[in-house]
């Protein structure tokens, strides 16, 4: 007991001065709706980090399952997306009868973009469905087209290859031409055989014509940049600059044209 | 001794009155930036008896915070500053301690000591209520800088009025 109040004339200012704080505190937390909120949230900013710095350790562990899980999912919403637009004009009820594109997600393993004629290789070959001549896209616009299929790889031109010919349209004027690379940026291509009456303005969008039975219609592939005049044959080019970044590309999307051997049949037979 | 406690009673209520009635309605804000706030009631601790036991001060303190909170409508929040400056108060008095030591009769005022003495006095002690009465409004380090911003601010403004109160009074007891 003595030792207690030794004890308690040692230290008493200090327990008085904590005593009374803890009091004031009481008093803030009680009263003061501000404080409040911040007692409330400050223990959720503290708790809350501890959380997120805890989930994103775990969360790095599964990133490739869960990569891989969303870019199928992406595939099939898009390939319902696509197949939905070029069935448009058609009633409701035949929809189903007409999904002629099919989705296969892929990895991008190898990738340039600075050489004259660019290449891409995918994780996935023929045993996943893959066939030659087949489009590349990704959600941003077109990647390219299936070259070569091995049973578990494939190897797909780039659209940045002096190769490339691709038929698109002008989205406002509905007006074709053919898409071309000019080897120099990875960011522009070049519309060209455009008619000369045509009027563009800068910003218009271009996108794919369909006519191929490579890519589906109304993929989005970039804006319209300058327009010339090709002196030579009296067209006009037209600058495109691409909506997506050839030099990052990880997932894209090989689409598959169901009824692709039956058009390539019909117009041969024209010939 | 009647008069210091009559005096102390006077500078109490005096305070809180001048801080509440006239300080507390001048608005010094220029658009978004109103980090200036003049608060002086807290010189009542720094001028309470250097003779008084520190659980006195302590008492005093608090009471004059909430006091001072029942005009701010904010119950425990100068309450809780006040309380800290009066704990303060006195390893600042060591630190500052003159070589002969003080004359425990006296209050640290201008009165008695010299005006660096008391600016530095002041200026401690200010500082220190603000920062604590900041962080404690803020109530979480999130708002670091905002505290920050407003010590350095309403000290600057605040310590102008603090000295001019010592000038002009120059109180004794």
């Amino acid at each position: 007991m003595h030792n207690l109040l030794l004890l308690f004339a040692r230290v008493g200012n200090l327990i008085l001065f904590v005593a009374l704080e803890i009091l004031c505190i009481y008093l803030i937390v009680n009263y003061n709706q501000t404080q409040k909120g911040i007692y409330i949230n400050s223990a959720n900013i503290i708790s809350g980090s501890f959380y997120n710095r805890l989930n994103s350790f775990t969360e790095y562990l599964q990133l490739g399952a869960k990569n891989d899980r969303l870019a199928e999912e992406n595939s099939k919403l898009l390939e319902s997306l696509i197949n939905l637009r070029s069935a448009k004009e058609i009633p409701a009820a035949q929809v189903d009868s007409t999904f002629k594109f099919k989705l296969i997600s892929a990895a991008v393993i190898n990738n340039s973009i600075w050489q004259k004629n660019n290449k891409i290789t995918l994780d996935k070959g023929s045993k996943n469905g893959i066939k030659k001549g087949m489009g590349v896209i990704n959600n941003e616009g077109i990647i390219g087209i299936i070259s070569d299929v091995s049973d578990n790889f494939a190897a797909a031109i780039s659209i940045l290859n002096l190769q490339t010919n691709i038929s698109v349209k002008l989205k406002k004027t509905l007006e074709i031409g053919e898409l071309k690379w000019d080897g120099k940026s990875s960011k522009k291509m070049i519309m060209t055989s455009v008619p000369p009456h045509v009027s563009i303005i800068e910003g218009d969008s271009i996108v794919t014509s369909g006519f191929s039975t490579i890519f589906p219609p109304d993929i989005y592939i970039g804006s319209a940049g300058k327009v010339e005049n090709d002196i030579r044959n009296g067209f006009l080019s037209i600058e495109v600059i691409l909506n997506n970044n050839l030099s990052s590309i990880d997932y894209v999307y090989v689409i598959e044209n169901i009824f692709a051997a039956e058009q390539l049949e019909i117009e041969s037979n024209g010939q | 001794m009647g008069n210091s406690i009559f005096r102390n009673i006077l500078r109490f209520f005096g305070l809180i009155l001048i801080q509440s009635l006239i300080l507390k309605r001048i608005d010094l804000s220029f658009g978004d930036f109103n980090y200036f706030n003049i608060i002086i009631y807290h010189l009542f601790i720094l001028l309470l008896p250097l003779n008084i036991p520190r659980w006195a001060s302590l008492m005093l303190a608090f009471a004059l915070g909430i006091t001072c909170d029942m005009f701010y409508d904010s119950p425990g929040l100068h309450a809780s500053a006040s309380v800290f400056t009066a704990y303060l108060r006195k390893p600042i008095l060591k630190l500052l301690e003159p070589q002969g030591g003080y004359n425990i009769n006296e209050i640290p005022s201008l009165y008695h000591f010299d005006i660096s003495w008391v600016i530095s006095y002041c200026a401690i002690l200010t500082f220190t209520h603000f920062l604590w009465y900041f962080s404690v409004q803020a109530f979480s380090f999130v708002f670091f800088f905002d505290i920050i911003l407003n010590t350095i601010f309403s000290f600057i403004i605040s310590i102008i009025f603090i000295l001019m109160y010592q000038f002009i009074i120059r109180p004794k007891y």
